[in-house]
């Protein structure tokens, strides 16, 4: 297991760099340099920023420079827009917001997908297996940016239950149209892989073994069947982080809760290279540790993968 | 967001059947297929349902009497009362924030949309299918490399990346449709480079490479014809991940820039100005939204099930 | 009362091309302590009828009539009450050892819970026990063994785990489903000998479903030949060996090879069994008889018993005999 780890973060580390590079060298290529604006500044200050903010170096070295502070010091450097703010002042802002709601999304994206899935495959051809696969479908049509303005329709215009948006510290009422917003797809995806998984499971040799052993179904699904029908759904959990990383960024737009994805539109309208340079590395890190785990936890369930 | 929609493992095993069925008879094969997609109720009526649209898309602005950067000044101002739909106006799906008519501004944001989907989907399919086909082909040491590299790239959350790309170069559909396809071409990669590991050690590949043919040949005039029964269902498939990947950056205001259009743009410009109470500025373009997606997803999956006969 | 009765048991199964009759009205009996084998080419109804009476059919299949185990209906038994039945006085063996066990979860495990259902015993006791079934099975190392995932052992010993797992509780019955099919021939015959030991020991009956007769020969004492989903001949293993009376059970006889007789030319059955969504009119049998009769197109002969204990399906009453099968 440990070699296998090993071997997983072998490959991670590549991953990471290739990501710090691609984002370098886009940047670098933008025609005109992060401080050419309509007023162009005189010749010497120009000079003078440059120097301070290290652009003056050759590129190699603004890169290991990047790279360097970013691995030793945990550094991604100066904002390019603000002059009294760092890209770790943005991140530390705005990070905690999205990973709060990012997190209350994936646990009700995975418990409710599961257990709707596991739901519609023992009740498979009744109707409570046919709402579960027309939601699965439905929301294949209805990503986050479909159902935030949906939702403050319903619960904010006709209902007046819940705000429309906000933080506010995180109190609950300003939490659950994001996480509805966000989770809603993803939900519907691992329900339906769930409920496909569990099926064919629930059809092989071992489990019709099982029951000729009379046991009981509770210890059938739970015991024999429930591992082997999660490896699928555990393969969609790294996509299904992917998009809701992504879709943090609507519902920050959407909803104003103050996440770290206003800050990277806004620095991808104000051209703030350095801010959305951090928050790409940001989320790529959170994505290849997340796809690392996931390997890791499939290995743990699935005995049959040798380290 | 392709993936969302997509079990890439269900498409690969359903390519073994598709490739292994095409030689010989690739005539019924097609017509077989033909047959079947016709039957199937739920893709002929999204067939109808998205022929419709793209009517529309391209009918609408020969109706109006408004054009899509026309401002209707008499309405502006009392857009909550005058701006409703009505035929009375004109306005047959009443007018934006900006007192524009929607019904010839849906038009536009369709055709637009249907471009990305069909142009960004081409590309992902012309560029995956090569790459996959010559690593597939060749094997070895150039596949291993070949297929790490897409690894690797796959686990990058491509999103930031591509807005990264429209920030550096400038926000325009030109740049959406490179970049949509770029990023979007690897899981087709993988799907046509397993096909051809299967077709190459098929007798008429031998038979080419016997008969003195050169590698480029082979790929192109056998491998490629070969794959095109998965290439359809994929790229079927496609078309709708592109939509909803260009809704997604349009929705953020950094894809489509005015005063051009499309789907994700007016619903992001709809959704705004839902708590003001203009909902038919939303709720229209979604409607066509959620329409398109589906016919796509019906006609994606009547493709595949006309295409892999094991799967009914 | 017969430990085991079957009466006009048959078996539908709803696919999309219509219905489907696996099994069509059988009827036999089971005695305590026998070994009856149940013969017949794929297809012939012979392990449906086995699942069914399980309650193991699949999610389309639909068993008719009556199973009765000591006088208890089987058939349509609420599933909290068959499961006191499965795994403890039933139990069954599949034909496939490499799919039947459960690849996630540990061989002890698996074990063990058949015990603690069924006997409640502790968990302690359970893995006791069930090592000194593996021991029975004659499984090497068991103490090792029991601790390991199925995909760390071969066919042969999985095949050792199921049919501990099956005989673990006791049962008074055990069926077995081609448990040797999918084995080398090497292990079959280990496997024959052992089945052959643990059902004496056990006073377990045991149902055989075959189609390879040196099997039935080795180990049965009675034999069902199932054709079509239906019984056309039982009796004795030794009376329908030497003097089959359907012409199917002859036609099976003379396709197996005899090693006390290596003169003989093999003759097989010719035709293809019959598609159970279309077949034949009359009886099933007849497109590939070699003694049809007129009547045979128009009408199913029924089994009819006879005095020495022998029963077939069959209107043909002459010799069956074949011309110049001396090599």
């Amino acid at each position: 297991m440990f070699r296998f780890i090993l071997r997983r973060i072998a490959i991670a580390i590549p991953t990471m760099l290739i990501l710090i590079i691609i984002s370098f060298v886009l940047i670098k290529s933008a025609p005109g340099g992060p401080f050419t604006s309509e007023r162009p500044l005189p010749e010497q200050v120009l000079a003078n920023i440059e120097a301070k903010y290290g652009l003056d170096k050759p590129y190699h070295q603004q890169l290991i420079d990047y790279i360097v502070g970013i691995v030793t010091r945990g550094d991604f450097g100066p904002s390019f827009r603000y002059k009294d703010r760092t890209v770790n002042d943005v991140i530390a802002q705005g990070f905690p917001v999205t990973l709060t709601y990012g997190f209350w999304s994936f646990i009700v994206a995975v418990s409710v997908g599961v257990s709707l899935g596991i739901i519609a495959a023992i009740f498979h051809n009744s109707w409570i297996d046919y709402f579960a696969v027309g939601i699965s479908i439905g929301a294949q049509v209805l990503p986050n940016f479909v159902m935030a303005p949906i939702l403050v329709i319903i619960f904010t215009l006709w209902l007046n239950w819940l705000p429309g948006g906000g933080w506010h510290g995180g109190q609950w009422q300003y939490i659950i149209m994001p996480v509805i917003a966000l989770s809603t797809s993803y939900m519907a995806s691992i329900a339906r892989i769930m409920r496909s998984s569990m099926l064919e499971v629930l059809n092989s040799n071992f489990i019709r073994t099982a029951k000729a052993k009379g046991l009981s179904w509770r210890r059938i699904i739970f015991k024999h069947a429930l591992k082997p029908a999660l490896l699928p759904v555990i393969t969609y959990l790294g996509p299904a982080f992917v998009g809701m990383i992504t879709g943090s960024v609507v519902i920050d737009m959407y909803f104003s809760t103050g996440g770290i994805g206003r800050e990277f539109v806004n620095s991808a309208l104000n051209r703030d290279y350095s801010v959305i340079m951090g928050i790409t590395i940001l989320f790529g890190f959170l994505t290849i540790s997340f796809n690392l785990l996931v390997d890791i936890l499939y290995a743990w369930i699935d005995p049959k993968i040798r380290y | 967001m392709v993936k969302m929609v997509i079990g890439a493992k269900k498409i690969a095993e359903m390519a073994e059947n598709i490739a292994s069925k095409e030689m010989g008879k690739s005539h019924s094969l097609w017509a077989d297929a033909f047959r079947r997609f016709f039957k199937n109720k739920a893709s002929v009526t999204s067939l109808i349902v998205l022929i419709l649209i793209v009517i529309f898309a391209f009918g609408a602005p020969y109706i109006s009497k408004w054009n899509n950067e026309e401002i209707d000044w008499a309405i502006l101002g009392s857009i909550n009362e005058l701006g409703r739909p009505s035929l009375a106006n004109g306005h047959y799906f009443g007018t934006d924030d900006l007192g524009r008519d929607l019904f010839v501004r849906v038009a536009q944001g369709t055709q637009i949309s249907l471009l990305v989907g069909f142009v960004g989907a081409l590309i992902a399919v012309i560029v995956g299918t090569l790459y996959g086909a010559i690593a597939g082909y060749f094997g070895g040491k150039i596949d291993s490399f070949m297929m790490r590299l897409v690894d690797i790239l796959m686990s990058i959350p491509y999103m930031f990346v591509l807005i990264l790309l429209l920030v550096v170069f400038g926000r325009s559909i030109f740049m959406l449709f490179v970049g949509l396809g770029l990023i979007s071409w690897l899981d087709m990669s993988r799907i046509v480079r397993g096909q051809t590991m299967v077709l190459k050690n098929k007798e008429f590949i031998e038979a080419a490479i016997a008969g003195g043919a050169n590698h480029f040949t082979i790929i192109a005039r056998h491998i490629i014809p070969n794959l095109l029964g998965v290439v359809i269902v994929y790229a079927s498939l496609l078309v709708p991940g592109m939509i909803l990947a260009e809704s997604f950056i349009s929705f953020l205001g950094l894809g489509v820039q005015e005063p051009n259009t499309s789907w994700g743009a007016l619903i992001s410009d709809g959704a705004k100005t839902v708590l003001h109470g203009r909902l038919w500025q939303l709720l229209i373009p979604l409607a066509f939204f959620v329409a398109g997606l589906f016919s796509f997803f019906f006609i994606g999956d009547g493709l595949r099930d006309a295409l892999d006969p094991k799967d009914r | 009362m017969s430990l085991l009765e079957f009466k006009n048991l048959s078996v539908n199964f709803t696919t999309f091309s219509g219905t489907v009759k696996a099994v069509d009205n059988v009827s036999f009996n089971i005695e305590k302590g026998e070994t009856v084998a149940i013969v017949g080419e794929s297809g012939s109804g012979k392990s449906q009828t086995m699942l069914a009476a399980l309650g193991l059919l699949a999610e389309n299949g639909k068993a008719e009539g009556s199973v009765k185990f000591a006088g208890r209906e089987l058939i349509n038994l609420e599933i909290s009450e068959l499961n006191k039945i499965r795994g403890n006085k039933i139990s069954m063996v599949f034909q496939d050892p490499m799919t039947s066990l459960n690849p996630f979860i540990r061989i002890s495990e698996q074990m063990i819970e058949v015990l603690t259902l069924h006997k409640g015993m502790s968990n302690a006791e359970a893995k006791k026990e069930a090592i000194r079934m593996l021991d029975a099975v004659h499984l090497p190392d068991a103490k090792q063994v029991i601790n390991r995932f199925p995909h760390e052992l071969s066919g042969g010993m999985r095949q050792r785990v199921m049919i501990a797992i099956a005989l673990s509780c006791k049962p008074e019955i055990l069926i077995a489903d081609e448990p040797t099919t999918a084995l080398d021939v090497t292990v079959q015959a280990q496997m024959l000998d052992l089945f052959k030991g643990l059902t004496k020991d056990f006073g377990t009956s045991l149902i055989l479903i075959t189609h390879d007769l040196g099997v039935v020969a080795g180990i049965a004492d009675r034999m069902l030949v199932m054709y079509a989903g239906r019984i056309v001949e039982q009796g004795n293993v030794e009376q329908i060996f030497y003097t089959p009376r359907h012409p199917y059970s002859f036609g099976l006889l003379h396709s197996t090879p005899h090693v006390d007789n290596p003169k003989l030319r093999l003759d097989p059955i010719r035709g293809l069994p019959p598609s159970l969504e279309n077949l034949p009119s009359g009886c099933a049998f007849h497109p590939r008889c070699d003694f049809k009769l007129e009547r045979c197109l128009k009408e199913a002969p029924k089994l009819v018993h006879t005095a020495d204990g022998r029963a077939n399906a069959c209107f043909y009453k002459g010799e069956l005999k074949r011309e110049g099968r001396e090599k």
